[in-house]
């Protein structure tokens, strides 16, 4: 260990101690003025321990060599490093700085002292002193981070590349002309330090109010009296001077911004004005205007530059089929759309030339653009934006287009193009959309574009395809009215079953033409697709229309909230919706039963009867306990010719519109009056939720919507 | 290149010519065009200064003092010559010299840092507004109250001894037309002002046989017997009553989100009868607002304040009963301001009016009277409410059989019917700021509007029937005018006033101010009698002219503000409807009763119900597939389609006049409304075996004999379509066997359909649905 | 420039002039014609051109209302400490006075409750979505996700109406309504608003047709129903039996009679009246090819799921509503019922989410491969938010939610609005918004301001005062802006 050596170990042993101390009682210390302004420069100097230390990294990389170099390197940087972070200290008492960042910043300084002094101790072995230093250098960026934070604001480093959507505005004509123009020039060269985070001066550019508040020196601003501004004053001193705004080393504002601060003020520093009561010749509008052309994003979209078309050209272009209307109000720049296929005609494209300067968007999407086209479209020397979806062009024509010298986005989506090669000619070109064609790239091979591919199916992904329907949604059907079964998805094979059984798929019948019922049929359908699960199976539940009763009559009286239209609405061909009970179609029976008379003429031939009703067992709506069917010459003489007891569901089942079809036997079929009896069920089933205790009435519903009388 | 160049040249030529023609044009009009743009030889505050104001000034320099800036005000005569706050030495206007009146110097400006309104307004004044003011300074700047609010004079009628003339109206109308050099138009042929007449009067066209007895009577007072027989019509009251239940926003449903099912149509038959008994307009006006409060007042005059209970009402679970209870009230208040006054009274509810006299206290003091009724915001849900939420009167069979003779009641069941009555406690009310139900301010007195009419309380009681009282007293200046004009309106198609909601300071002002104070006046001197008034107009030889339109004409008053001509306008929804019904044969004539739900392409209401109240459209069956359109069932939420395509009210809100467009949907709905191809099929064949089938339709229809070029391609027409039916009895088939209506056993199918395709092409005419 | 809009019958001074149409030559001749014509403000003129009032980014809106306000909660706007405080009463200082639905204003307590769905983070914004969404996850990249919308109305009726039209009360245009008054159709053979209803298996609310009014605007502006079954405009289809050549063939003789009365009447309403007929034919024949689904590819179905193929299930409405977009309907309103969940979330909003959220997803993703994601502004959204505690019993199984107008998540995609990002933040409770609120008139604002429309511009005079959409309020969004 050299004398050297030695001598550095203590002052660096001295340095750290003090350091330490400093940091322990920073917050009871007063120190005399020079010491401030040993302080200030605690900026100066931090950039040699960071460019020593950086050395010293650099040097590890050689293997077992300049250990003495580093050693000394190390020490003096380790030595320069506890001075800045005393410095450091120093400085921070001036205050006007934002706390949490402070402390972090003189932490990791501190801390980095000591490591390097650590490091300096153990420097003979490489081993250790790869790690330490390792450790220095990570902690040299985070104190750098802090640091560079506390003197240029939040995100000096990364604010670039963080958006900077904060300074762009939107503007309206309402808005004033200091939001629109003043305030971004204090966002982007003043607040970094006068912010409510950290106010320099007390001075806080972020907020009308900091503004109106002025600094420590306030009243920052003297209306109509540019020069008697503090604000002003501070701008215009030399760059040299110490009070000189923003200080030297930081962005300066441009010669325009000065002009606009000037002039603004001159014109009384008003906050709320609207830019736009300014006057025109005013040069602080003119002034603002700049600004707001560059920052705002909106009001002022692309300005073209070339003649408009005459009003008259446009009007000519336009047919129900073709749209060209100018981009916005004032535009000279034009936009063109083709609609309806069979309407395309290359002449009206033709036409279009008339346009080829203004036209900058163009949609023939869908349209039979061929490549011959392309020569006419490559004449628009202005067109930014193309879309040729599903057109007839292939390769060739997008060859022709490629010196189209303005186009942006060009969309070929559906088309037959397969290489590429022809983009490479475009010149600015960026926005490519080729999805649904054939087209293969390699990454690289277009640097400067952006290619759309789209959505890729998943090929293990299958799903379950809907079931097919029928195109009409009656129930109840005509005579031979003939089914028609349809599936939106072309290629899908239906199968269908007339004798309620599920159709499977691959045995069950399928569907090739309508096909027709005869009286009450649950048609079950499937429709089944390569690619595809086939589809759940689909019930309708279907009728036929019978003969209609000449009359038709109750005996008894329907429960009152669920009349119907009387008797009528056993006979009058209407079905209701199994959701609906309101719906006059139903007529409703709890109390009585259904005691239902039916006139026909003589000789009416009834081969069944048909009995539709509700059934909902989560509505309590259950099918008749008991059936009765009789028949006679006229209500007074009636005989019993049938009596049933359908079956009952064992459990909750969906909700459905069912029947009970009751054939007549020869010797029944005769009869001009017939009379129908049905009694609801007595009591819910045991198995039915609502059958507990808890319910007091347990009877229930029997809901009609129709009885049918087939001959 | 060169060919380029040639058609460059061609449509340069073109345009330089079109630009040139236009020149001349607007040249030779300007010799000759309405005083509307030559500088007026004086300039008068109320009809070319105050708009002006009012429309870009008043927003801030108006009545609303919490938005007035600069402390200036221009809406008062004050106001006008004020000196200004911040230069004492400057004002506003001063009379004769526009260079030292600040307001000129201001909207003269081209400084956009002093100029008037300021850009950032987005108003501002034309040239020609600028230099009114100039010569309405120069002239000494004269100050007059708003036309609207001056009580209307009796005005002396001018006197031109031109035989066009036939009453006092054609006078004035005839002075305008000559201040403005235009001509009127002689008397329309008489089969259009037959069917123009029946459609004004009772809605309906007139049948064969009363085309032919009109064109064979040549007595001289042919026309006015047909005019006193149509206003003895039962259907008058139809017709009259259509327009009213658009002010009342009369509709079938509660209008809140599950919109379930009310029974106001009792009061619906109501006015039908009103009008049909032609109740004079004050005992019309008295009873609606305030029946109940007059002496022991029957049930007829209870169900006649039925009026003020037809606003939505809320039957959303979860709402604040106060804060729909306060919506109510509002939209009485509005109401009764747009319906009796013309009054944008919605304007003030939230601060001060902009633009007219009524104060937000004023609003409110307004708002009290109808702030009493004993009701709640919120009656229940859609389960729990009713078809009729109190208060409400039960329609019982003696009553039908007696006083409500006219409520066409068919089944025994119980009948319901919302009416106004007031609760027992008094209800103070509160100015709302900002107009919120939850932020009431202090207590105002019942009142309204003092610089329109004061409230006297020592003339008028503190409750409604005081508030109709003050409505109806003759130095109201509204009321009379306002419904002068609506009638005017509803004949002409234009109100004297255009804006007939509307005669604030931001209101059209009347084309002819004399004549629609000499109606005013005789209106009211003649016992507010409705069908004299109405008589009164038809009968004029201005209503009766043809409505033939020149080039002239059409250039230099397209709006045909100053009645140059009949107006040709297309019939309202309902009409259209009626139109088609009665001349198929199929239209059934009973008056009143519940509405109905005729044909309406399906799911409409499927698939925007919640799942509750009416999910489903049940769609009725014989004679009610064929009422009248303003029987047709109104569910607010989702209203019939078929109407609202042809600007029918959604009867959301009051609405005084409705817009007339003309779009593709209501070419769709003629051809392909299974309601309008029926009409066509039932007509086809009661017509289909006569000889003068297609001339017959075609009078049906458009009321008048068809010319001889319009029956060849008729006729034509339908040889050929027959031709085609016959090849293809298939599509002959399907067209005969649309709509329910009895279907007659006609055999010549192919025939048959091809009428009917003719019948559809006249239905389609334009000339079908226009009245002309 | 768009017949929708030019050819109204009500012929008022503009329409003549628009008659004489020469823009230019116009003006002057107005002028002199008829003094007041132009004096009213400058927003006439844009209606006259039916222009934007500056360089549009956006051209058509798609926008997907979820009708009945879906849960935030369970959604977009992940707030873990619910799930820790679950059973806790919501403390007094974070309610703070928020009035309550007459639903819950009576319940005793207001016990928090979590999401029951599991959250993760996608995508570059690291937006955090629940595993009921997980294809719109997908494509979060493409989503700007705004968790501070925030409303006055606490009741679905004033809440949907004043998301659609401005305000809560009062028959106002809707803005649907507006973009056709201030822009009409680029296609001239469609309306420029067409509004698609769907309902799903949870509560729903209902929709009114006052949701697509045109107010007091021309009816020419009226939302349009369509709709993706057999009919899909009302009154499209010609009676069975007349044949295309039929009605062709009827038109001309229509016409032929009507030039006749024209020669006699000189009312230039009649040929206005022939345009219409011939405008309603063009519908007829190109609304059915539009309209069509046979001809999209198996993939594509895939893509929006296999829903798509029944007709009135929101995948086929949103399929449709594509194709219209695609066609240039300038505003296609989709109304999907059923999201009220005031108890059974558990049960219902998976239902809800499974029949919404692969085609919303594919709507974005099928607009980006076609090149069209950058001039169609999607949005997604229901009328207001959900409370943080629970409506009814609570249960570990199952909870409800009642309305909450305080905050709610709304998400929109492409037409210049910034893609991958998430906007505002709400409080760890889920209940008030700590950064970036946006008021429904701030929202109206950016979206009019895509649409190239300044709100402040886009006014129409009625009953004496201008009306706007955005009312008296609208503040741009800058932060949301592409």
């Amino acid at each position: 260990m050299s004398k050297f050596q030695k001598v550095v170990g203590n002052i660096l042993f001295g340095l750290n101690a003090l350091l330490l101390f400093f940091l322990l009682f920073d917050s009871r210390m007063e120190y005399p003025a020079w010491v401030q302004s040993v302080g200030r420069m605690h900026p100066l100097l931090l950039h040699l321990p960071i460019g020593g230390v950086l050395f010293v990294f650099v040097l590890l990389f050689f293997k077992n060599k300049f250990q003495d170099i580093i050693n000394g390197v190390l020490g003096l940087s380790a030595v320069l490093a506890a001075v800045t972070a005393i410095m450091g200290i120093v400085l921070s008492k001036e205050g006007g700085y934002n706390e949490d960042t402070l402390n972090a910043h003189r932490l990791s300084g501190a801390i980095l002292s000591f490591v390097l002094a650590a490091t300096y101790f153990v420097s003979t072995n490489r081993k250790v002193l790869n790690i330490t230093t390792g450790v220095s250098f990570v902690l040299l960026l985070v104190a750098g981070h802090y640091g560079s934070v506390l003197t240029h604001g939040d995100d000096f480093v990364f604010g670039p590349l963080i958006s900077s959507e904060e300074h762009k505005i939107v503007v309206t004509d309402s808005t004033s002309l200091f939001a629109a123009a003043i305030k971004p020039v204090f966002d982007t060269k003043c607040t970094s330090c006068h912010n409510d985070k950290k106010s320099k001066g007390g001075l806080v550019l972020s907020t009308r109010e900091g503004i109106a508040k002025g600094g420590e020196h306030k009243p920052l601003l003297t209306p109509s009296s540019p020069h008697g501004s503090l604000l002003m004053k501070r701008i215009l001193l030399p760059e040299e001077h110490e009070d000189h705004m923003p200080p030297k080393g930081k962005a300066q504002l441009s010669a325009s911004e000065v002009q606009l601060l000037f002039q603004w003020i001159l014109s009384g520093a008003d906050t709320a004005k609207a830019w736009t009561r300014y006057s025109p010749s005013d040069s602080v509008r003119k002034l603002a205007e700049q600004v707001i052309r560059t920052n705002s994003k909106t009001s002022m979209g692309p300005h073209y530059t070339f003649e408009a078309a005459s009003e008259e050209t446009i009007e000519r272009l336009n047919d129900p089929y073709l749209t060209v209307r100018p981009v916005a109000l004032g535009e000279p720049a034009l936009a063109a759309t083709f609609f309806i296929k069979n309407e395309y005609k290359p002449s009206k494209l033709q036409a279009l030339s008339a346009i080829n300067q203004q036209l900058v968007e163009l949609n023939l999407s869908k349209m039979p653009v061929t490549d011959e086209d392309c020569e006419v479209i490559r004449k628009f020397d202005n067109l930014e934006k193309l879309n040729l979806n599903f057109s007839s062009i292939t390769e060739k024509g997008l060859q022709t287009l490629s010196s189209l010298p303005e186009l942006r986005s060009l969309s070929i989506a559906g088309t037959s193009i397969k290489d590429l090669n022809a983009l490479k000619d475009f010149k600015k070109l960026k926005e490519v959309f080729i999805w649904n064609t054939p087209a293969i790239f390699v990454d690289g091979d277009f640097p400067q574009l952006v290619f759309n591919t789209g959505f890729i199916p998943d090929e293990k992904e299958k799903l379950r395809l809907t079931p097919p329907i029928p195109s009409s949604d009656k129930t109840l059907l005509d005579k031979d009215e003939p089914i028609v079964l349809t599936h939106k998805l072309p290629g899908t094979v239906i199968r269908y079953t007339t004798d309620g059984s599920d159709p499977d798929s691959t045995s069950a019948k399928v569907y090739d033409a309508p096909f027709t019922i005869d009286g009450y049929t649950i048609v079950k359908t499937r429709a089944c697709k390569d690619g595809w699960f086939c589809s759940p199976v689909g019930t309708f539940i279907l009728y036929t229309k019978g003969v209609h009763p000449l009359e038709t009559k109750l005996f008894t009286q329907p429960n009152k909230d669920y009349k119907g239209e009387g008797p009528a609405t056993l006979s009058n061909d209407k079905k209701g919706f199994t959701d609906d009970h309101r719906d006059i179609a139903w007529i409703g029976f709890r109390e009585n039963p259904m005691s239902a008379g039916f006139k026909f003429e003589k000789g009416a031939d009834i081969k069944n009867i048909t009995l539709s009703f509700d059934h909902n067992t989560y509505g309590w709506l259950f099918p008749p306990a008991k059936v009765e069917i009789w028949g006679g010459t006229d209500e007074a003489h009636l005989s019993l010719i049938k009596q049933l007891k359908p079956e009952q569901p064992k459990g909750l089942q969906a909700t459905r519109n069912e029947a009970l079809v009751i054939p007549l036997e020869k010797e029944a079929r005769g009869f001009e009056t017939y009379k129908i009896v049905a009694w609801p069920l007595p009591e819910l089933p045991k198995w039915h939720p609502s059958n507990n205790p808890k319910t007091k009435d347990k009877r229930a519903w029997l809901f009609v919507d129709e009885i049918i009388f087939s001959q | 290149m060169a060919a380029q160049g040639k058609v460059n040249w061609l449509t340069l030529s073109v345009i330089f010519a079109s630009v040139g023609t236009v020149a001349l044009i607007a040249f030779l009009l300007t010799q000759k065009s309405p005083a509307a743009a030559s500088m007026p030889k004086t300039v008068d505050y109320n009809f070319h200064i105050r708009p002006i104001l009012s429309d870009r000034c008043f927003k801030c320099h108006g009545p609303d003092a919490r938005q007035r800036k600069a402390n200036l005000r221009l809406d008062t005569e004050e106001g006008l010559y004020a000196a200004l706050k911040d230069n004492p030495s400057e004002h506003v206007f001063v009379a004769g010299d526009p260079g030292k009146s600040e307001a000129f110097r201001r909207i003269a400006s081209q400084d956009t840092s002093v100029l008037m309104p300021p850009p950032s307004s987005n108003l501002k004044l034309s040239q020609h507004e600028i230099d009114l003011i100039e010569k309405w300074i120069a002239q000494g700047a004269v100050y007059k109250k708003h036309w609207a609010f001056v009580p209307p004079q009796e005005t002396t009628v001018p006197k031109s001894g031109s035989d066009w003339v036939v009453n006092e109206i054609d006078e004035f109308v005839l002075a305008q037309l000559d201040n403005v050099d235009l001509e009127p138009n002689e008397e329309a042929d008489r089969e259009r002002l037959l069917k123009r007449v029946y459609l004004d009067l009772i809605g309906l066209p007139p049948t064969l046989e009363q085309q032919d007895a009109f064109l064979a009577d040549q007595s001289d007072n042919a026309y006015e017997k047909v005019v006193d027989a149509l206003l003895a019509n039962k259907h008058y009251g139809e017709k009259m009553a259509i327009q009213w239940l658009d002010v009342a926003r009369y509709a079938d449903t509660h209008g809140y989100q599950d919109d379930g099912l009310r029974t106001m149509w009792p009061w619906r038959d109501w006015v039908i009868h009103a009008f049909n008994e032609n109740y004079p307009y004050d005992k019309f006006v008295r009873w609606q607002l305030a029946g109940d409060l007059m002496p022991d007042p029957n049930k007829e005059m209870l169900l006649a304040t039925g009026f003020n209970r037809n606003h939505k009402i809320t039957q959303e679970g979860g709402v604040i009963d106060e804060e729909y209870r306060i919506e109510y009230v509002t939209d009485r208040t509005n109401t009764f301001g747009k319906a009796f006054l013309a009054l944008t009274f919605e304007c003030a509810k939230c601060h001060d009016h902009k633009y007219d006299p009524i104060s937000q206290k004023e609003y409110f003091s307004t708002f009290a009277f109808f702030n009493q009724v004993a009701e709640k915001g919120y009656q229940g849900d859609i389960y729990s409410g009713t078809a009729a939420d109190v208060p409400r009167i039960s329609i019982k069979k003696e009553d039908i059989e007696g006083i409500l003779d006219f409520v066409n009641k068919k089944d025994s069941g119980l009948l319901n019917v919302m009416i106004m009555r007031d609760s027992n406690v008094f209800r103070p009310t509160h100015l709302l700021s900002r107009g919120a139900y939850d932020a009431p301010a202090e207590v105002v007195p019942m009142g309204t509007p003092d610089r329109i009419l004061g409230f006297d309380t020592t003339q008028f009681s503190k409750n409604r029937l005081g508030l109709a009282n003050w409505v109806l007293d003759e130095t109201n200046p509204l009321t009379s005018r306002v419904f002068v004009n609506r009638t005017w309106e509803q004949l002409f198609g234009r109100g004297i006033v255009k804006t007939s909601g509307d005669f604030g300071m931001q209101g059209e002002l009347p084309s002819h101010p004399e004549l629609l104070d000499w109606l005013a006046v005789d209106f009211v001197k003649n016992g507010w009698d409705i069908k004299r008034l109405i008589k009164q107009i038809v009968m004029s030889g201005t209503y009766r002219q043809s409505s033939v339109v020149s080039k002239e004409k059409l250039a230099r008053d397209p709006e045909n503000i100053y009645l140059s001509h009949a107006p040709r306008i297309r019939l309202t929804a309902e009409l259209s409807r009626d139109l088609v019904l009665a001349s198929s044969g199929e239209l059934t004539e009973e008056i009143g009763g519940p509405s109905v739900k005729p044909y309406q392409p399906k799911g409409i209401w499927e698939v925007a119900t919640s799942g509750r109240g009416l999910t489903r459209y049940n769609q009725d069956h014989d004679d009610k597939l064929y009422r009248r359109g303003l029987y047709t069932f109104i569910k607010r939420t989702v209203p019939p389609p078929s109407l609202l395509v042809f600007d029918a009210s959604n009867r959301d809100q009051c609405e005084v006049r409705r817009l007339r467009t003309n779009t593709p949907l209501q070419a769709l709905v003629m051809m392909n409304d299974p309601q309008v191809n029926e009409a066509a099929r039932v007509l086809a064949e009661s017509l289909i075996n006569d000889e003068d089938k297609i001339e017959k339709a075609f009078r049906l229809i458009i009321c008048r004999k068809a010319s001889n070029k319009e029956i060849d391609i008729l006729s034509k027409y339908f040889e050929e379509e027959k031709k085609t039916f016959t090849s293809n009895v298939a599509d002959a088939d399907k067209l005969i066997s649309i709509g329910e209506f009895k279907h007659q056993k006609i055999e010549d199918k192919a025939g048959l359909a091809a009428m009917i395709e003719v019948i559809m092409t006249i239905y389609n005419m334009e000339e079908a649905i226009v009245k002309s | 420039m768009n017949p929708f809009l030019e050819n109204k019958l009500n012929v008022n001074r503009r329409h003549f002039l628009g008659k004489l149409s020469l823009g230019i030559g116009s003006a002057a001749l107005g002028s002199l014609l008829i003094p007041d014509l132009f004096s009213s403000s400058g927003d006439d003129q844009a209606l006259a051109a039916g222009l934007p009032h500056f360089a549009p980014k956006a051209k058509r809106i798609i926008y997907l209302h979820q009708n009945g306000a879906p849960s935030q909660l369970e959604s977009f706007d992940y707030k873990p400490l619910l799930n820790k405080m679950a059973g806790q009463e919501l403390p007094e200082s974070i309610r703070n006075g928020q009035r309550l639905t007459g639903m819950t204003s009576d319940q005793k307590k207001f016990p928090l409750v979590g999401s029951y769905f599991k959250f993760a983070q996608y995508g570059k914004s690291g937006a955090w979505i629940s595993e009921l969404f997980p294809h719109l996850a997908s494509v979060v990249d493409d989503l700007c996700i705004i968790k501070t919308l925030h409303t006055e109305a606490i009741n679905h009726d004033p809440a949907l109406t004043f998301m659609q039209t401005g305000a809560q009360q009062g028959n106002r245009p809707s803005m649907g309504a507006w973009l056709s008054y201030g822009l009409g159709s680029d296609n001239k053979n469609l309306p420029a608003f067409c509004v698609l209803l769907s309902r799903g298996k949870g509560n729903g609310q209902g929709v009114y047709s006052k949701l697509w009014t045109n107010g007091f605007l021309d009816s020419i502006h009226q939302g349009v129903q369509f709709s993706s079954s057999e009919e899909p405009v009302l009154y499209l289809n010609d009676p069975s039996g007349i044949t295309k050549e039929g009605r062709r063939k009827m038109l001309d003789k229509l016409s032929e009679l009507n030039s006749m009365g024209y020669e006699e009447f000189g009312d230039p309403e009649i040929q206005t009246k022939v345009q219409q007929y011939e405008m309603a034919y063009r519908m007829q024949t190109s609304v059915p090819e539009i309209t069509d689904l046979s001809k999209e590819p198996d993939h594509i179905i895939k893509m929006y799921g296999p829903d798509c193929l029944m007709p009135g299930t929101y995948a086929a409405n949103v399929l449709l509503a594509r194709k219209l977009s695609e066609s240039g309907v300038r505003f296609v309103q989709i109304y999907h019922q059923g999201w009220d969940q005031h108890g059974n979330l558990v049960g219902e909003m998976p239902m809800q989410a499974r029949d919404t959220d692969r085609a919303s997803a594919a709507l974005i993703t099928d607009l980006k491969q076609r090149g069209l994601l950058d001039e169609t502004l999607v949005v997604w959204g229901g009328e207001f938010g959900r409370t943080n505690y629970c409506q009814g019993d609570l249960s570990k199984e199952n909870y409800g939610r009642d309305h909450h107008p305080r905050c709610y998540t709304v998400l929109m995609a492409g037409g210049g609005i910034k893609p991958g990002i998430v906007y505002g933040e709400t409080d760890d409770f889920g209940y008030n918004i700590v950064k970036d609120p946006v008021h429904i008139n701030d929202f109206h604002a950016t979206i009019l301001n895509r649409m190239g429309l300044d709100h402040e511009k886009l006014t129409f005079k009625h009953l004496g005062r201008r009306y706007r959409l955005t009312d008296v309020g609208g503040k741009i969004v800058p932060a949301i802006l592409a």
